[in-house]
């Protein structure tokens, strides 16, 4: 396994995955600087806890098409250059699924990091008061992180299963439109069916507008460890089921 | 020539589900406006327009580069296979009439999903109730977008055509989606691309984002001309790369 661990890292050489991971996680810094400067300065005080409610927002829309594309990357070089036939001869095609998905993950990993890393920093220089909880910063790290994985492995799926990358694309544009869709949800059954969904489902911010004062008031709400484990569920019974497809695929 | 490289072109997108994607997905943020409009009904008090804001919000700040994103980098893709970059190069064609045929399949791509908004929203509408029909002034808005689009559909092409891979030409016009935001609300809006669409489309606003046309006139040609320009350049001076 760790010889194909290295063949993979070798293969992602010069694709420009990591760059483009950096360009959303650049996009994401903008955008969170932009939401920042637009508020007043007594707001800013709360800032972790509008972080904590934004970036999440943010990366609904953001995440299923960056993963979409990670995982194109991923997977078409094979699928496009016909060679997973070839590949399965040297490789245990197991492997192959799992290399693929955990090269995924640690692209994954590396945007998160720079995500809260990134909050961290904002709150030092916008002056947030008070320090970031651990209690949020873990439960900020399992609802971004948790849902990505859960995203990430879909897509490696469908982009082994269409040599057309378009369905796989496609699939990570509707699920931008659904993530963002589902934040209008009432909490419920419907926001567990939909993958995208969990990023709000896991919300642990509740926000209270004052339209009259023009204030948005972040409270801390309880970590919804059912829909986390429901997830857990969905995650694991989606890479058994991934897996033996993509075994029993012929190529 | 040009016709019969446009009828080429539309003769290689046969059986793609583009269709598929391109009818499903703008579905999603006219429900999405409906159902905004209709839980905050008390705010929202002026009718087709305040319906709009919420419709236009989503698609054309997010979604509509992307989209056409998917269909430029879907155009380039036939070519970036097989050898096929060979096959195109050798052809009796001129190098522009290649790239405007695909261009003038973009340019369809994006009047077609405008005029498809344009349905749903009139659908959303009478179905959350709204009286009557639109005013003709956000038609004239949808227009408008559809010129703004047209900077983006170059943009894109250019990118699909640089850029083999299908996926990333994507995640750029996402990234670049957001960015657009961004500049327009920092009144920069005319020096980005992306953000002349949702600057054309009037996007989350009731009141005319654009007051005086002829900039935005401007710099939407401005942009298509320039990326158009380097498209064609750019297959007559590089090289062939071949898969």
């Amino acid at each position: 396994m760790w010889r194909e661990w290295k063949i993979e890292w070798m293969k992602v050489q010069r694709r420009g995955i990591g760059l483009l991971v950096f360009l959303f996680w650049g996009v994401t810094a903008l955008w969170s600087t932009w939401v920042l400067h637009g508020v007043p300065k007594s707001q800013l005080e709360d800032g972790f806890r509008m972080m904590i409610f934004q970036l999440p927002l943010m990366d609904t829309i953001l995440m299923p098409t960056m993963l979409a594309m990670t995982a194109s990357r991923l997977c078409d070089m094979e699928v496009k250059g016909n060679t997973l036939k070839l590949l399965c001869t040297m490789e245990r095609k197991e492997h192959i699924f799992d290399i693929k998905l955990l090269t995924g993950v640690c692209y994954l990993t590396l945007f998160v990091v720079m995500q809260m890393g990134m909050m961290v920093v904002q709150g030092a220089l916008y002056g947030f008061v008070g320090s970031l909880q651990p209690r949020q910063f873990f439960f900020f790290f399992l609802q971004i992180y948790v849902v990505s994985v859960g995203i990430l492995l879909l897509q490696v799926i469908l982009s082994f299963s269409f040599e057309n990358q378009i369905l796989p694309l496609a699939a990570g544009l509707f699920g931008s439109f659904m993530g963002l869709f589902s934040w209008f949800f009432p909490k419920g059954f419907l926001k567990k069916c939909i993958l995208w969904s969990y990023y709000s489902d896991l919300c642990f911010m509740i926000n209270d507008w004052d339209r009259e004062a023009g204030t948005v008031t972040y409270y801390d709400a309880p970590f919804d460890f059912l829909s986390l484990g429901i997830l857990l569920i969905i995650v694991a019974a989606g890479y058994v089921a991934g897996k033996k497809y993509f075994l029993r695929k012929e190529l | 020539m040009l016709l019969t490289c446009v009828r080429m072109e539309g003769r290689k997108l046969r059986h793609s589900w583009l269709w598929l994607v391109f009818m499903v997905i703008p579905v999603i943020p006219a429900v999405m406006g409906g159902g905004n409009y209709m839980m905050n009904q008390e705010a929202l008090q002026a009718e087709w327009y305040s319906l709009w804001t919420q419709c236009s919000l989503f698609y054309s700040n997010f979604f509509y580069g992307p989209l056409v994103a998917l269909y430029c980098s879907y155009i380039w893709r036939v070519e970036h296979l097989n050898h096929n970059w060979n096959q195109l190069m050798t052809m009796p064609v001129p190098f522009a009439d290649i790239f405007l045929s695909k261009l003038y399949l973009a340019l369809g791509c994006t009047v077609f999903l405008q005029l498809w908004m344009w349905v749903l929203f009139i659908i959303t509408g009478k179905i959350v109730g709204l009286p009557g029909m639109p005013d003709l002034q956000i038609l004239l808005w949808l227009l408008r977008g559809c010129a703004g689009g047209m900077g983006i559909a170059a943009l894109q092409l250019l990118l699909s055509m640089a850029i083999r891979s299908f996926a990333v030409p994507i995640a750029l016009a996402l990234l670049g989606s957001v960015m657009g935001l961004l500049l327009s609300s920092g009144g920069m809006g005319l020096f980005w691309p992306y953000s002349l669409m949702l600057m054309g489309m009037n996007a989350n606003k009731t009141e005319n984002m654009i007051g005086n046309l002829a900039p935005f006139l401007l710099s939407t040609g401005l942009f298509f001309l320039l990326f158009t320009a380097l498209g064609v350049c750019y297959l007559k001076k590089k090289d062939v790369r071949a898969v």
